[in-house]
């Protein structure tokens, strides 16, 4: 176990980000590294259906963590839940980048190799994803930024994280907008990745091959009603 | 030997846990805490992968005290409670309580920033102290998995231990 804390020392709490709906901070948890993650209100929302909505997203976080879990999906550890000001504590990531940063530094460093060197990166991500979504979690913003590249890159010990969107649900449908979600993020942080996320797919049938099948075609008709709604609008 | 730390949130509130080993009056202890001669939780070694987790149900305790939000009747045997994944409160206690024929224990005492009270409990053991981080040379590991219902699957991502405390932390978001 970690040194013991002095009982009169503090805990220092570092403020790392500052999203759309949360704030998150670096802090100790008895002696280990922690990042908490404290959802605000949003003032324009009525402060009765806020304090619900808020409690809610809270709830599926930590249930969508759990299941993912129990799924053999790596997500970090959960230390504690404060639901009176809608926090919630977990184990730091440590020596970890995430996935955007790391096809960043992938493809600054080596443009023509880039798509040889990611693909068994994009296979784990097919994966893994093809796992969650077997076991009815839909993620809700699938982006490289909410995948966590642990250790030594080649190792592709990917952890997931931010499942505040996330819900249950076994339907094709919002599985092929996950997917959907994650494509339109892949594409649009980082440039010449469409034959990335070919291999994400591939990974993702061949994971299940008999629960893939729809979730791919309704993540087909998705993409048409998106590419419609662009020409449209 | 003991390890005290002040809690997360209320830094005016600390947790202390020791081990014992070789006690050889355990009736008699469980029976100063039924009568409330002194106020602590003792917890059945081989329970325990870790004190994290340990330190993890305590931290929640005493949050869900400072909340109002206790299931169980004081802080110390809400400790208990929330380190049991069952809703069930005398199924806790037979799980995860010390028994009157344990030869070891498990202490966890909160609120006792002067050290006055543990001095107290101390006094009352005969039993040989050991260092917390010992508890994992206790464990019954089968026993440990089949309580908390952890799979294969799950300790394949993480450390035993590390999937019992997320369990700890999250178990009024679980539906059992
Ligand atoms: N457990 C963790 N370990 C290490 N780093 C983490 C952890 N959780 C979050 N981070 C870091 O903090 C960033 C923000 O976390 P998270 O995505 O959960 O918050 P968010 O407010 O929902 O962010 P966004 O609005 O950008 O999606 C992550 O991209 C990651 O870099
Ligand atoms: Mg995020």
């Amino acid at each position: 176990m970690a040194a013991p804390m002095d009982v009169s020392g503090e805990n220092v709490r570092k403020f790392i980000k500052q999203g759309a709906e949360a704030k998150v901070y670096a802090e100790n948890f008895y002696g280990r590294p922690c990042i908490s993650k404290e959802r605000f209100s949003k003032g324009y929302r009525h402060p009765t259906l806020d304090k619900s909505l808020t409690l809610q997203r809270l709830k599926a976080e930590i249930r969508a963590m759990s299941k993912c879990r129990n799924l053999g999906i790596p997500v970090p550890t959960l230390y504690f839940v404060d639901t009176s000001t809608s926090t919630f504590y977990m184990e730091e990531i440590v020596n970890s980048q995430t996935v955007r940063d790391y096809i960043v530094s992938i493809q600054t460093s080596d443009p023509d190799g880039a798509m040889q060197k990611l693909s068994p990166l994009a296979e784990k991500i097919g994966k893994i994803l093809s796992k969650m979504h077997c076991g009815k979690v839909i993620h809700g913003d699938l982006t490289t930024s909410n995948m966590l590249l642990r250790g030594d890159p080649s190792d592709l010990d990917i952890v997931l994280i931010d499942f505040g969107l996330s819900f249950s649900e076994g339907l094709a449908e919002d599985k092929g907008v996950d997917l959907y979600v994650f494509e339109r993020a892949l594409l649009s942080t980082h440039p010449n990745t469409e034959e990335l996320f070919k291999v994400v797919i591939e990974a993702y049938k061949k994971e299940n091959v008999k629960e893939s099948a729809d979730a791919i075609s309704k993540l087909d008709e998705v993409r048409m009603r998106g590419r419609k709604r662009t020409m449209v609008g | 030997m003991d390890f005290k730390v002040t809690h997360h949130l209320y830094p005016n509130f600390s947790i202390t846990l020791a081990l014992y080993k070789d006690v050889t009056n355990m009736e008699a202890l469980r029976q100063c805490v039924m009568k409330g001669e002194f106020e602590a939780t003792l917890l059945k070694p081989s329970m325990i992968c870790d004190p994290f987790i340990v330190l993890t149900a305590a931290n929640r305790a005493v949050y869900l005290d400072k909340t109002n939000k206790m299931t169980t009747k004081n802080v110390h045997s809400e400790v208990l409670y929330c380190l049991s994944p069952t809703k069930n409160i005398t199924d806790s206690f037979r799980k995860f309580g010390v028994g009157d024929k344990d030869n070891s224990v498990f202490i966890v005492l909160l609120n006792d920033l002067d050290g006055a009270k543990m001095e107290f409990i101390k006094s009352k053991i005969e039993g040989c102290q050991i260092s917390i981080d010992e508890v994992s040379n206790f464990k019954d590991e089968t026993q440990v998995k089949k309580i908390y219902k952890v799979t294969d699957l799950e300790v394949n991502t993480c450390s035993l231990s590390d999937v019992i405390v997320s369990r700890v932390a999250s178990k009024e978001f679980l539906t059992v």
